[in-house]
Order: structure tokens, then sequence, then C-alpha cells
């Protein structure tokens, strides 16, 4: 259970921490602390096994259909990422706490994103299914997406830089899970691995290396799409610490260590990794000697550090893939304390330009010597870890490919491509300590750091130095690595000193010239300025900006002007169906007969719809909706179906009621339409009706019940309980329809809540008492309220009558007419009869009357339903019965209580947001004139 | 036959109603083709049969299928008329008036 555990345990605290944050602020940042602390422990204590070569694994059914599985497995790799995610994650929390000021209103937000993304993260490094390590894989772009983009008011393009580049990988990382699962015939990671043989002799093996590739490189800010991890320096430091170098920008080295095993061999493969890691790291370099901001000196070291792993992984022996996995370690360790140190600069001084810090190290000492140590390990400074690994990394480049699979080039090649990045990495870590720290002090500290900003900076490269020192407790680790991802041990021991070798003098030549670099510093920065090269953030932009440009072309033509002109060509297309419909179709069955009484409610018909279409009045045109509407209520009761006749009764009296409370604000007469348009809307709907009447007469209900129906009204009671057919196809054989029906009822709630409450330029204030005189009228009362005592009585009386009908409805409808829908319908009705009598502040003010909760419960009980199905080894959406106190209920009640409590939502939602009545300093609407009032009023947006 | 005439008659009056200006009669015309799909439905389980459909109910008995995909059809027929009628609401509010086209122009 540990695994799961793992990755649920932030998941689960990410969605509490908001409800704490209310109260804690950014306090909420060390129980997020400590949910990371505690999968940290839970992991470490797997360490020996690990080490012994055991591996865990945890697997359920997640698509059976397919053979997908939501499977997890720890072994070493997946253990030593998933301690750097927690790790760094518990120091990234308690920084997070003393960076953000105690009441940022972003804090509470970074930090349940910044636990939510270490969920997702400890997701990737788990999964042991293709599909599943892709889902998770997305998850931390999306949430990268919001954490870089904070409010949306600065970090806007950057995030959306970095979504869309990490969304294109996310999508080569499914279409190579798609081809992996394909060659191997599993989707399981542990079996794509297994099958490596059939993997690399597949025809698709060239398209999976470049898919894989695509998406490391997008994920893991790989050139030429490099430009998007500078872009999102923009996000508060935790998060650039977190995100951006310890973690997200590591999953992309993360898949290609992981999938090194099944790619083995494959001179593609290498090929294209030691070169675009290698040109990448040297890149990164030389763009970091020339940055003056520390954020975008530290992101482009990233780049190059990220480039060096990549190298190595493309390097593929087990030396390579072994430091590798031991440089992510050292990596993150001085990274994260890097960046960290950059934040409690900025914060102290409120600059990161160097051209305006130095001589801080006097002033911040903990800050200065983390920083330095931390500095000497990226530069690959004995004794700290950075020193050892960089060292392997060259030792192992020196070595070369040998017979593990690579290119024999790619060793001298990764090799000089290294040492030149080397040399930049140096010179920049050199600027970077001694352009802060040392020198004259030119912007003075105004704002001291707290103790637990500096701390845990300090911690890490402490930890990059006791590793350094003990470096030889790694050697098992570097050993593990190599035989599970290269194929055998590296044969190496990890330690500080080799004796006098050529690797020793490389490193010391390294750091030479570094070091000269940093000293013609002046001359050269302008050389590197002189030859730059293309902007890959100006070209993403341009590709960007020229595809809404494209688009909004093509809607400029496509554009017609008003309803009508869009309406007109689904018509002619449909009247075209139809006539063809008409020629073709050969009536087959004998068509059915009618019956008297269905002539009379025709002719009655035809009255109403004329008096809908033909009124200038809109009470007029109401009054003919509403004779449709019963008529239709009347064919319904005549053709058998009473449930539907109560229904369309209940919808028809609402539908008029909302009819007229939304006709308060509207003129009485309706604009007269052109000749023309009359006549065009004639013609088109004489042809529409003609044509859809002539195909029911000729191809409809000719044939008697459908074999479905017969099987319902067969088996219904048997398989379910209930004996009213129509409600147990709603509520058991089909309701998964249902479910996705009161969705879009939610919807429609949330949407007129939308539409009429929240658009910031004209929110609509809080109800107001209308004038008693409107237009002479007296029984327009209050905001909403008709006057009158025989009303008013009529309520008092029916509506809690109407309420407990509303609840027999619902109770009796898996057996009788009634169900959830109709109940709802009739609690609506009631609701209705409280507004017309009482006024829209009595729904206003009532707590019980709202929108959003009312139809967020009603889908969460349907939803609960459908969920409690598997939760007990069941279906989703389960039959079968419940005994609650010794009453013995179908168990689909609880989902037709959802239902009942949506629709219930819906109608509350009409009432209470378009039943408002007109504010006082509005003019009568009948009366015409501009609408004047002053939108920055007390604008209430309440649910 | 009944059956094509009424589909035929809702049908119609709901296309010109939603050729009109003015969100409200839009808002009403698809009202009434929302009572002809739901006629359409019921008059494709067959006019024969008019039995209630229970459990039971023997030879007589009605589709039931139809009558499902009409019952949640109309609940969701009234759910759009009140967004349709939300958006005529706002419009009036935002532009003065609720007729699209006049209104086009002033965004």
């Amino acid at each position: 259970m540990l695994l799961p555990l793992a990755v649920a345990a932030p998941l689960v605290a990410a969605a509490l921490l908001p409800l704490l944050g209310r109260r804690f602020g950014r306090d909420v940042a060390l129980p997020a602390a400590a949910v990371l602390a505690a999968v940290a422990v839970g992991l470490g204590r797997r360490v020996p096994a690990v080490l012994d070569g055991a591996t865990a694994t945890w697997t359920r059914p997640w698509l059976p259909g397919t053979g997908v599985e939501a499977a997890l497995r720890l072994d070493g790799l997946a253990l030593l990422f998933a301690l750097v995610v927690t790790v760094v994650g518990v120091l990234v929390m308690l920084y997070a706490r003393w960076y953000f000021a105690a009441d940022d209103p972003a804090a509470v937000r970074t930090v349940a994103l910044l636990t939510l993304f270490a969920g997702a993260m400890l997701g990737v490094v788990l999964a042991d299914d293709v599909i599943l390590l892709f889902a998770a894989w997305e998850l931390t772009s999306i949430t990268s997406f919001f954490l870089i983009g904070g409010d949306g008011t600065k970090g806007a393009s950057g995030a959306r830089r970095a979504l869309l580049v990490t969304a294109l990988g996310g999508l080569a990382l499914l279409g190579a899970a798609v081809l992996l699962a394909q060659a191997a015939g599993t989707t399981s990671l542990a079996g794509v691995l297994a099958a490596g043989p059939e993997v690399r002799a597949a025809g698709t093996a060239t398209a999976a290396v470049a898919l894989v590739v695509l998406a490391a490189a997008t994920k893991s800010a790989q050139v030429p799409f490099q430009f998007w991890l500078p872009g999102a320096m923009v996000a508060p430091t935790p998060v650039s610490t977190y995100l951006h170098a310890a973690t997200m920008v590591k999953a992309g080295v993360y898949l290609v260590l992981r999938l090194a095993p099944a790619f083995q061999g494959l001179a593609v493969w290498h090929g294209t990794l030691v070169l675009l890691g290698g040109t990448t790291a040297v890149l990164g370099a030389w763009v970091a000697v020339t940055r003056r901001d520390l954020k975008a000196l530290m992101a482009y070291s990233t780049v190059s550090q990220l480039g060096l792993l990549v190298a190595l992984v493309g390097l593929g022996t087990p030396l390579a893939l072994g430091t590798a996995g031991l440089h992510v370690l050292a990596h993150a360790l001085f990274k994260a304390a890097l960046f960290m140190t950059v934040g409690v600069v900025d914060h102290a001084t409120g600059t990161r330009d160097l051209d305006r810090l130095g001589g801080l190290g006097r002033a911040l000492p903990g800050t200065a010597v983390a920083a330095t140590l931390a500095a000497a390990g990226m530069a690959g400074v004995p004794p700290l870890l950075g020193f050892v690994t960089k060292e392997e990394a060259l030792a192992a480049f020196l070595k070369g490919a040998g017979t593990y699979g690579a290119p024999a080039w790619t060793g001298d090649v990764g090799l000089a491509l290294i040492v030149v990045a080397s040399v930049g990495t140096v010179a920049y870590s050199l600027r970077f300590v001694l352009g802060t720290f040392a020198g004259p002090l030119r912007t003075p500290v105004h704002h001291r750091p707290g103790g637990g900003l500096e701390a845990p900076a300090v911690a890490l490269a402490a930890a990059s130095l006791v590793a350094g020192v003990l470096v030889g407790t790694l050697t098992p680790v570097l050993d593990l690595l190599g035989r599970d991802l290269g194929g055998g041990a590296p044969g190496v021991e990890l330690k500080l000193w080799h004796g006098v070798t050529p690797l020793l003098l490389t490193t010391l030549g390294v750091l030479a010239a570094g070091l000269a670099v940093e000293l013609g510093r002046g001359r050269l920065v302008g050389v590197l300025r002189a030859g730059r090269l293309p902007d890959g953030a100006a070209a993403f932009d341009a590709t960007y900006d020229g595809t809404l440009r494209l688009g909004g072309r093509v809607r400029a033509i496509s554009e017609l002007h008003g309803l009508p002109a869009f309406l007109g060509p689904p018509l002619v297309v449909a009247v075209g169906l139809l006539l063809v419909g008409l020629v073709t179709v050969a009536p087959t069955g004998t068509p059915p007969d009618g019956q008297a009484l269905d002539w009379v409610l025709v002719a009655l018909l035809a009255i109403g719809v004329l008096g809908v279409t033909q009124s200038r009045s809109r009470i007029g045109a109401v009054a003919g909706l509403s004779l449709v509407g019963f008529l239709v209520a009347g064919w319904f009761v005549l053709h058998g179906a009473p449930d539907l006749a109560l229904t369309q009764l209940l919808v028809e009296a609402l539908t008029v009621a909302l009819v007229v409370v939304v006709f308060r604000r509207l003129p009485d007469t309706f604009a007269a339409g052109a000749r023309l348009r009359r006549g065009t809307a004639a013609a088109a709907a004489a042809a529409l009706g003609l044509g859809l009447g002539g195909v029911t007469w000729l191809a409809v209900g000719r044939t008697g019940r459908s074999a479905v129906g017969d099987r319902y009204l067969a088996r219904a009671e048997e398989l379910t309980g209930g004996r009213n057919v129509v409600n147990t196809i709603l509520v058991d054989f089909r309701a998964l329809d249902t479910l996705g029906e009161i969705a879009v009822l939610a919807v429609a709630a949330a949407g007129i809540f939308a539409l009429i409450r929240t658009p910031a330029e004209r929110p609509l204030g809080p109800p107001r008492a209308l004038p008693l005189d409107r237009g002479g009228d007296p029984r327009w009362r209050g905001s909403g309220g008709i006057e009158g005592p025989i009303l008013r009585l009529m309520t008092e009386l029916v509506a809690p009558v109407l309420l407990v009908v509303a609840g027999w409805l619902l109770w009796r409808g898996h057996q009788d007419v009634g169900g959830g829908f109709i109940g709802g319908l009739a609690a609506g009705a009631a609701a209705v009869l409280l507004y017309l009598s009482q006024g829209h502040e009595r729904l206003w003010g009532s707590r019980w009357f709202r929108t959003l909760p009312l139809t967020g419960a009603g889908l969460g009980v349907a939803l609960a339903h459908a969920l409690s199905g598997p939760l007990t080894g069941g279906a989703f959406l389960p039959g079968g019965k419940l005994t609650v106190l010794g009453v013995t209920v179908a168990r689909s009640l609880v989902f037709d209580v959802g239902v009942f409590v949506v629709v219930v939502g819906m109608v509350i939602g009409i009432l209470r947001h378009l039943g408002q009545g007109l504010p006082e300093d509005e003019p009568a609407a009948d009366r015409g004139g501009p609408d004047d009032r002053d939108p920055a009023g007390d604008a209430g947006v309440r649910a | 036959m009944s059956a094509a005439v009424v589909v035929g008659l809702l049908a119609a009056g709901g296309t010109y109603l939603v050729l009109q200006r003015g969100v409200v009669r839009v808002a009403l015309g698809f009202t009434l083709l929302g009572h002809a799909a739901t006629t359409l439905l019921i008059a494709a389980g067959g006019a024969d049969a008019r039995g209630v459909p229970f459990a039971g109910a023997g030879p007589g008995a009605a589709d039931p299928l139809p009558q499902a995909f009409a019952l949640t059809a109309i609940v969701i027929s009234l759910g759009l008329t009140a967004f349709l009628l939300a958006l005529a609401f706002r419009s009036r509010d935002v532009h003065g008036s609720d007729d699209l086209e006049t209104t086009e122009g002033e965004r």
C-alpha cells in the first residue's frame, strides 16, 4: 500500500489545503511539508531493500478492456527520483512558508498547486504503465501552467509557452506510448522494457525513438525548445526552485533514463541524445555566461545541466547511466539551493541584476556560504558531490561507448561538447558568487530575510557537501542504476581522490579555463552577444500569433450577420435531406391508425401554433405557447405516456412563469419583422413542416414496439424491482444517459448564473425593491411579488402540500407515475409559488435556495451513487436494493434523489437570477430609453 | 396520420419563430421545435399500442424507450429555454434590446 499512498497523499492534501488556507494562510505550507516528509520517510525506509535488488509493485485494473492498468512500481531509479521529489519538496514548502508575505493571497494557491504537482510527479516516476505515465506527465504540465501563470497578470505569456511546448511533448509521449505498447504487446512499462528486442526490431522503432526524444526534449528544455524554461522564471521562487530546477524539468531525463534499456543499441537513439544533449549543454552554459539577471542565469544553467544529463543517457554505458542518475541528485541539491539563494537576494535587495549587486557576503553570511558551496558543486569543485558526478561524467565520455551499443564517435564528440560546456559552467558559477557576494556593496539589504528563508538553502548546500565527502556510500546506487539501466555494473569506486590521472588533469584544465573566461569576461560577452542565436521565444510567439490571425481570417470569411443567417444553411440542408427521404423512402408495414380524439387535439394545436407565431404582443405569444404545451401533454396522455404528460404540464407551468419573469425586463411588444423576412420564414417553415410531417408519415411508427422496448417491458420488474418501465430506463437501464442529462441541466443553471451575475464589465447589482407604482399597476409589488390575498393564502396552503406531493412523486417513481424529474419539477413549482407571492427577496435571502450548491449537491449525490458500485465491487451506476431501517427500496432511488435536487436547483437558479425586479434607478422597460445605470454599483455575486 | 400532422405543425411553427428577430421569439421557437422532437419520438413508438408501459401491461402497452428519451428531452428543453431567456435578459441589459441584429454592430 506504500506506493498508492505515496501518490495519493499529496493529491488528497492538495484538495484539502485550500480549505485550511482560509484560516491559516501561508502556514498551510507546514502541513504540506509534513505530508511530503511522511512520504519521503515511507519511501526512504525502502532504500536498503531496493539496494538489494528488491522491487515493490501495486496494480489495479483501470481500463480492463484495453489491458491498461493503474500499476505502480518502485525500483532504484524510481526511488531515487521519488526521494528527490519529496525531500526537495519538503524544503521548498518550508522556504515558501517564509517566502510569501503573511497576507499574500498567492501563498495558499501556490502551496496547494505545488503539493498537487508533487503527487503528479510521484505518479510519473512510479508509474509502471505507459498510459498512466502519460496521464501523470500531462498533469505535471497542467499544474506547471497554473503555477507559472499565477493569477494571470504577468505570467500569462510565459505560462502559455511552457504549456504549449510541453503539451506538444505530451502528445509525442502518447504517440510513443502507443507505438511501444504495440511493439511489446503490453502497456506495462516493465513489460515494454522486458520486450526490448521486439521494440528495437519493430518497424516503428525509429518513430518511437523520435517521439520519446521529442517528449523528453520539450519537457527538459533541450534545443530548440529551451526557450520556455527562462520564460517560466516569472513564477515565484519556490515554484522555479521546485519545478524548473529540481523536479519537473527532470521528467524528460527520467523518461530517457527509464526507456534506455529498451532502446539500447539503436544508433539513432544514442547519436541523437548525445548530439542533442551536448549542444544544449554548450548553448545553455554560454548563454548563461552572458546573463545579468540571476534567475535567467540559473535558468540557462539548468538548461545546460539537463543537456549534460541527456548526453550521458545517450552514451548509454552503465557508468554513464549510473552517473546520470547520481548527477540528477547532485543537480537537485545544488540548483535548488542556488535558486533559493537567488530568491533570498532578490527578497533582501529588491534586485537580481548582477550589475547592481555585490558585496552581500557580509550582510547575508548564511546565504553567501550556501550559495558558494552550491555554486562550487555546480562548477565541479572538490569535495562536493557535483565534483564527483561531473568527474565521473567526464570519465564516462573518456572511456567511450565501448561495447554497449552506442556509435564509437559519441564518446569523443560528447567529451568535446561537455568540456566546452563545463568551462562555461565554471565561468558563470564564479560570476554568480563573486558578482553577488564579493566586492563593494552596491545595493544594500533593506529587507532582512528571516532564518526560515535562509535555512533550506543552507541545508541543501550542506547535504551537497556531506554527500561529496561521503561519496563512497553512493557506490551501491551507481552499481544498481548501472545494472538496471545499462546491463552491467560500472565497476567504479566513487571517491574524491583517484590520484593524478588524465581525468583529474581534465578537471583542473576545465577549472582553469573557466577562471580565465571569467577574468576575460568583458571582451568575451561582447563577442558572444554579437553572435546571437535565433530567439526561440520570438519564433514561438510568431507562430502562435500567426495561427490566431489565420483563425481570425477564417472566421471573417465564415462569419454571417445575424442569427437567421446562421440558421439558414442548416435549415436548407434539413429540408433537402427530408426531400430526399420523401422521394426515396419506400413505406413498409402499415401506417398506424389515428383515433378520433387525436384530430380534436390537432385542430386546437393549429390554433395554438398560429397564436404563438402571429401574436405581436408577448403575453399573447405566451398564451399561445401554453396552449400548445398543454395540448402536447394531452397528446402524451392519449399515447399512453402519463409520465411524459405530467412532466410536460409541470415544465409548461414553469416555462410560463419563466417567460413572464423575463418579460418584465423586456418591452411588451415584438419588433415588427420586414415583410420579406416574414415571407422567407413562412416559406422555410412550410417546407420544413411539410417535409418532416411527410417523412413522419412515411417512415415512423409502422413496425410496432422496438425489440429493446419489448425486453424492458418483459424484464424490468424482475431485473430492477420497478414496475414503471420508463422510470427504470431512466435510473437503471440507461442511467448513464440520465447522468449526462442532469449534468447538462447543471451546466445550464451555472450558465444562467454566469451570464447574469459575473460579467465584470456590467455585473447586475443585488436586487432592490421595485417602486410600488410601476407604470400605474399596483399589482407589481416588491421586486417580484404579486400582491393578492388569495395568492398569498394559496401559497401558504398549497406550497407545503406541493412539497409533500413532490416527495411522494419521487418516492413512488420506480413503481408508478413519478420519479426524480417529475418530483423535482413539482418542488420547483412550489418555489415559483413562493416567489410569486412573497417576492424575490424571499428566495434571494434564503441560504437554502442557492443555485450552484443545489445543483452541485444533486450531481454529487448522483455521482456518489454511481461510484458506490465500483467501491463495493459492483458496476458503475449499480442496481439492486437497499434496506435502511427495515424499509427496502431500490438502490437507484438515491440516484433519483440526485436528479430531483438538480432539477430543483435549476428552477431555483432561474428564479434567483432571472426573477429579480428592476432596480429603482432603472427606467421601466416598456418606457424604453437608454440604460445608464452605474455599472460599478454595488455588484453582488452570489451563487 | 395525426402524428405526422402534429409533428409537421410544430416543426413549421418552430422554424418560423427561430427565423425572427429577437431572442425571446427564438426561444419560443426552440420550445416548439422541442415539442416537435418529442412528439416525433413518441410517434416512433407506434400510435397503435397506447397502453401505459408498466410491467405486465401486456401487448397493448406503448413502447417505453421513446418515452424515456422524450422525458429527459422535455426537461432539458426547459433548461435550454431558460438559458436562451437569460441571454435575452443579459442582451437587453448590455445592449438595451434583445434584438440580435441591431445590437451586433455595437460590440
